[in-house]
């Protein structure tokens, strides 16, 4: 194995499971997921060299899979499933509390927009910067803002403040 | 500084995704990027494929379209193409025999091809025109070395440049590929398949992969995929060898789902090997199922003359003709030819 193949190997190893959970908030679907996250790795290996050299990596694959997201979306022009009836996994009640109910969230967030849906996903979950998060999106700071924004207002009636313990 | 509001998305978010396990499939993602790389450099000026003393290509005429020998034997008999074949001449022999072919177009025309001399030089000079439907033709040349190394210029006065710089651009893998080519030709076939399958790769094949090779007769696998486009690479890069040509028929003779075309083109008698499903890497595969792909060779030499692909029953989105020379690294370094 040359060193190239064992940096690419260690590349996707440390990035699986992070492009994994993005993808599926992008999607909605773990198997889905799978796919995007193949299909990303896939196009990142064909321009493994520019990727090393990418000034912003992270940004740089976040943008290939958000790509391979939109792709999808393009020649499909829905999602795959339903949060409601193919996820039975997230139907319970949260153990955080923080949330009415895992079902309704995803539900939500799938309604939104790909492009609300995507800043949202990119800003908390990984937890990008606006500026980040713009470079992503390939638009300014302040669509990043307002897209933002819209988010969380469709998404807040999902959300529950804390609960106190009696 | 979050918000609450920005807070709990961030905790709910994370919460939705948590323990979710994934482990992607390294192999596969290696053989899709190469499946993507191979038909971008068919189209945009990379691989090529040779073809000794072949004009350009006017017409096909096809007369039937059939499964190949090894495959309908396998069909009728329900064993194993390559048992088939290991029935009538043993798979380790020196070399196949005449009355071992007999009824099976590809295994019959590589004991033709096995047989002939070795050509001179030690480089096949390929002239190679691609036809994008709707588009100008584009001309590039390629270069193959024996030993496996791949120049490509897109001015036929670039080459000696790319020779003197060493710019290689075969990564290995046409070595292998050409490797595992000559061996089919008087090694085991499953063995060779094995190697082809897993050419693109220097670790050793995996398991799974390993284990599809005693099933390839039943079609659908991914072996199938591997062996497929790794042999037409091999066809590619050593269409100047017989002995390369020779192992890359019996080889696709193994793979049930590849059809075989008899026709003619410009009066010489050709097959038309057109990929199944399998062999393109499934439905869910990189072609897709409405892709398909074909190769046609020239039925007495084995020679590739042509490739076309595109939407399956339509007409080629891609053609790809080839005319190639040997020749002498050395001379093309020096710009003699």
């Amino acid at each position: 194995m040359s060193r190239s193949e064992e940096e690419y190997r260690t590349f996707v190893g440390s990035r699986a499971a992070s492009l994994h959970r993005t993808a599926y908030l992008l999607c909605g679907d773990w198997h889905l997921a799978d796919d995007l996250v193949q299909e990303t790795f896939v196009h990142i290996l064909r321009h493994w060299r520019r990727v090393q050299q990418a000034d912003n990596q992270n940004a740089y694959v976040n943008r290939i899979l958000i790509n391979e997201f939109k792709r999808h979306w393009r020649r499909y022009g829905r999602l795959p499933v339903h949060a409601d009836t193919d996820h039975p996994e997230v139907a319970v009640p949260d153990v955080s509390d923080e949330v009415a109910n895992r079902a309704d969230l995803l539900r939500a967030l799938l309604t939104l927009p790909a492009r609300q849906r995507a800043t949202v996903v990119l800003r908390y979950l990984e937890g990008m910067s606006e500026r980040e998060t713009a470079a992503v999106m390939r638009c300014s700071q302040g669509t990043v803002k307002s897209q933002t924004a819209r988010a969380l207002n469709t998404l807040g009636g999902c959300l529950k403040p804390k609960e106190s313990p009696l | 500084m979050n918000s609450p509001a920005e807070q709990r998305v961030g905790a709910a978010f994370r919460d939705l995704v948590a323990d979710q396990p994934f482990t992607p499939d390294v192999s596969a993602i290696e053989q899709r990027a190469r499946q993507a790389r191979r038909r971008r450099r068919m189209v945009q000026g990379g691989i090529g494929a040779g073809v000794v003393a072949v004009g350009a290509v006017t017409a096909v005429v096809v007369a039937s379209s059939v499964p190949s020998a090894p495959a309908r034997q396998a069909q009728a008999s329900g064993s194993h193409p390559a048992t088939v074949r290991a029935s009538a001449s043993p798979r380790a022999s020196a070399s196949p025999s005449a009355s071992a072919a007999t009824g099976q177009p590809l295994v019959q025309l590589a004991v033709r091809v096995a047989a002939e001399p070795q050509p001179k030089g030690n480089a096949t000079l390929v002239e190679r025109e691609t036809t994008l439907a709707g588009q100008a033709t584009v001309k590039v040349w390629d270069l193959y070395t024996d030993d496996g190394r791949y120049f490509f210029s897109r001015t036929e006065s670039g080459l000696p440049t790319q020779v003197q710089e060493d710019n290689n651009q075969g990564d290995g893998i046409f070595a292998r590929e050409i490797a595992a080519a000559t061996y089919a030709v008087t090694g085991n076939l499953d063995t060779a398949a094995l190697k082809m399958a897993w050419a693109a790769n220097t670790s050793a094949p995996p398991a799974w992969l390993t284990a599809q090779v005693k099933n390839i007769s039943a079609g659908g696998l991914q072996i199938d995929n591997y062996v497929w486009e790794n042999s037409e690479d091999a066809l590619t890069a050593g269409a100047g060898d017989p002995q390369v040509r020779a192992g890359v028929l019996r080889l696709v003779s193994m793979l049930p789902g590849v059809t075989i075309t008899h026709g003619t083109v410009d009066g010489q008698p050709t097959l038309t090997l057109t990929a199944g499903a399998a062999e393109l890497g499934g439905p869910g595969g990189a072609g897709g199922s409405s892709y398909q792909e074909a190769t046609t060779i020239n039925a007495q030499t084995g020679i590739p003359l042509k490739f076309t692909g595109g939407p399956a029953g339509g007409p080629a989105a891609t053609t790809v003709t080839w005319k190639l020379t040997r020749v002498n690294l050395a001379d093309i370094a020096a710009g003699k030819f």
